[in-house]
């Protein structure tokens, strides 16, 4: 190094760790998906159904119902929304622009990652607290609702969606991969329901909401402690598609992909088999 | 004061070698990379922008090993890209585009950052247009949007692939005035099929071919390879090697000249030409 160059070079390598700017992109990336033109439609759809719930659309009942539906199908079209964030670049062909500039590709990969939980999951939040208000509000004396740890689910099963379309983005990058996803996400589903139809317990393996009553119409019932456990599955699936897609670049070092991937699995595995009755 | 070393650097595509044992010191100021098509320029280029890496030899830039992450990191910090066919995120604008590949450079706070983004804008000349969709630009528009992202952060090194294709002389000048600017206080190195851009920016130029360099030196002696051997004449001379009608009707002959031949002051092209021959022409065509 010559004397000249050393000057900045320390600045360079004296600077902070780039969390700031993951979490910025994150929030980029997470505003990005939200403007897929499927949310604006379904979150206006909320909120007017919120605001005719005791008009037009027959109470209270039926308006629990359908925000139920949104925010059950909303969850997979975060898995498209992400998908397509998340491959934009490389559509788009200015991968070769990003290719070195100071965030590396797994540090992008971790920010779209964070970008579904911001973003998409976020609101998926809200909309929840949406749904409990509707469905616990003053006023309400509905029968058939949720309770604790069905809400927690609903985001649970955005984000994994949408952490999901990232991983694929991130191995198969290729038109139709989301497609297939999504119904294979969908069978798997249904397989799910129908085993617990058929008094097997492998059905509560389901990537989906399970409740204690018939409250989403999948015929699932399950005991208050498999609530608990199949919120922690849906978290440790998270992990999973999160881990998948950040192994795509080999750059973290050796120990810290172990790590996050074993805890990653642990966690599933663990709540997988603890919500077996 | 040396801001890039090549030294036997060699990089292999599948059965071919775009890159065959490349040795260079490179300083500050601009330097010029002539070579007709797969000479293996983008490949070095790619290399300096720490986006591929040698299959041999050793390569550092700014002082760090490319090779290294904590030596890439703090190159990135302290690098700008162009690259040959640069594309752009569907639906942004040009203030969002260029913003976001900020962030992507680090920068965090939003104040700064847009002033920034503002600047480099200005400098390609995009501030009348950078509410505007890219999708929406002309190429040579686009391109320049490309330029103003490379400038962000003021970079030590500035690596730029072909950035002057699809300019017009208007933008042309521009681009020069703003890359001799740069080239002041850091490092820039310009791959271009242009010549006159060559001669007009650059204090150095290495003529690559066949992932080999042909030709390291100033302008000046590049140009100097073809005295005596340029001339002009009414017909087309069987000496000449290279030979094209001039615009006043005249023949400029590039070749070994004649006895009597009305030689001429050799430009940089005439050099390029001579040295690389067939080659050269091809990519010309």
């Amino acid at each position: 190094m010559t004397a000249v160059d050393a000057v900045p070079a320390q600045a360079a390598a004296s600077r902070p760790r780039p969390v700031w700017a993951v979490t910025l992109l994150a929030l980029r990336e997470g505003w990005r998906m939200l403007r897929w033109p499927v949310y604006p439609l379904v979150i206006t759809f909320f909120f007017v159904t919120i605001a005719f719930e005791e008009g037009q659309l027959g109470g209270r009942a039926d308006v629990s119902h359908l925000l139920g539906l949104v925010l059950v199908y909303g969850a997979l079209a975060t898995l498209f929304a992400a998908s397509l964030v998340a491959t934009s670049a490389r559509r788009s062909g200015a991968e070769s622009q990003f290719a070195s500039a100071a965030l590396d590709p797994q540090l992008r990969t971790l920010a779209t990652g964070l970008g579904v939980l911001v973003g998409p999951a976020a609101v998926a939040a809200v909309l929840t607290l949406a749904l409990a208000y509707v469905q616990h509000g003053a006023g309400s004396q509905l029968a058939d609702v949720l309770h604790g740890w069905e809400y927690a689910q609903l985001p649970l099963i955005w984000l994994g969606a949408g952490l999901l379309g990232v991983a694929a983005a991130r191995w198969l990058p290729w038109p139709g991969v989301p497609l297939a996803l999504f119904l294979g996400l969908i069978a798997w589903t249904l397989v799910s329901a129908q085993q617990l139809d058929l008094g097997r317990a492998v059905g509560f393996l389901m990537p989906f909401v399970i409740s204690s009553r018939d409250t989403i119409g999948l015929g699932v019932e399950s005991a208050e402690g498999q609530l608990g456990w199949h919120t922690v599955y849906l978290l440790g699936l998270c992990l999973l598609a999160l881990a998948a897609a950040l192994l795509r670049h080999r750059q973290l070092p050796g120990r810290v992909v172990f790590t996050f991937c074993a805890t990653a699995l642990l966690v599933t595995i663990s709540a997988a088999w603890m919500q077996l009755p | 004061m040396i801001t890039i070393q090549m030294d036997e650097v060699t990089k292999t595509f599948g059965r071919t070698r775009a890159l065959d044992g490349v040795s260079l010191e490179l300083g500050v100021g601009v330097t010029g990379l002539l070579g007709p098509n797969g000479a293996g320029k983008t490949t070095l280029l790619r290399m300096l922008a720490t986006v591929l890496g040698p299959d041999s030899g050793s390569l550092r830039l700014l002082g760090a090993d490319p090779a290294d992450a904590g030596g890439r990191l703090q190159i990135r910090r302290r690098l700008g890209y162009f690259p040959q066919e640069p594309g752009f995120l569907r639906g942004f604008t040009v203030f969002e585009f260029v913003d976001y590949v900020a962030i992507l450079k680090e920068m965090t706070n939003a104040r700064e950052r847009h002033d920034e983004v503002r600047r480099v804008v200005r400098e390609v000349g995009l501030q009348d247009v950078s509410g505007k969709k890219i999708r929406a630009l002309s190429g040579g528009m686009r391109r320049r949007v490309a330029l103003a992202q490379s400038l962000l952060g003021n970079p030590d090194l500035l690596v730029l692939d072909e950035p002057t294709v699809g300019l017009d002389p208007e933008q042309r000048l521009r681009f020069r005035d703003v890359v001799s600017q740069v080239g002041e206080g850091r490092t820039v190195v310009l791959s271009t099929h242009q010549t006159e851009d060559v001669a007009a920016l650059c204090h150095r130029v290495v003529v690559i071919d066949h992932g080999r360099t042909f030709f390291d030196g100033t302008t000046t002696a590049l140009a100097s390879l073809a005295t005596g051997r340029v001339w002009l004449a009414d017909l087309r001379s069987s000496a000449a090697q290279v030979a094209w009608r001039n615009g006043d009707g005249r023949y400029r002959n590039i070749g070994d000249a004649p006895p009597g031949a009305e030689t001429v002051a050799p430009t940089i092209e005439d050099a390029y030409l001579l040295l690389l021959g067939d080659r050269a022409l091809g990519a010309a065509a």
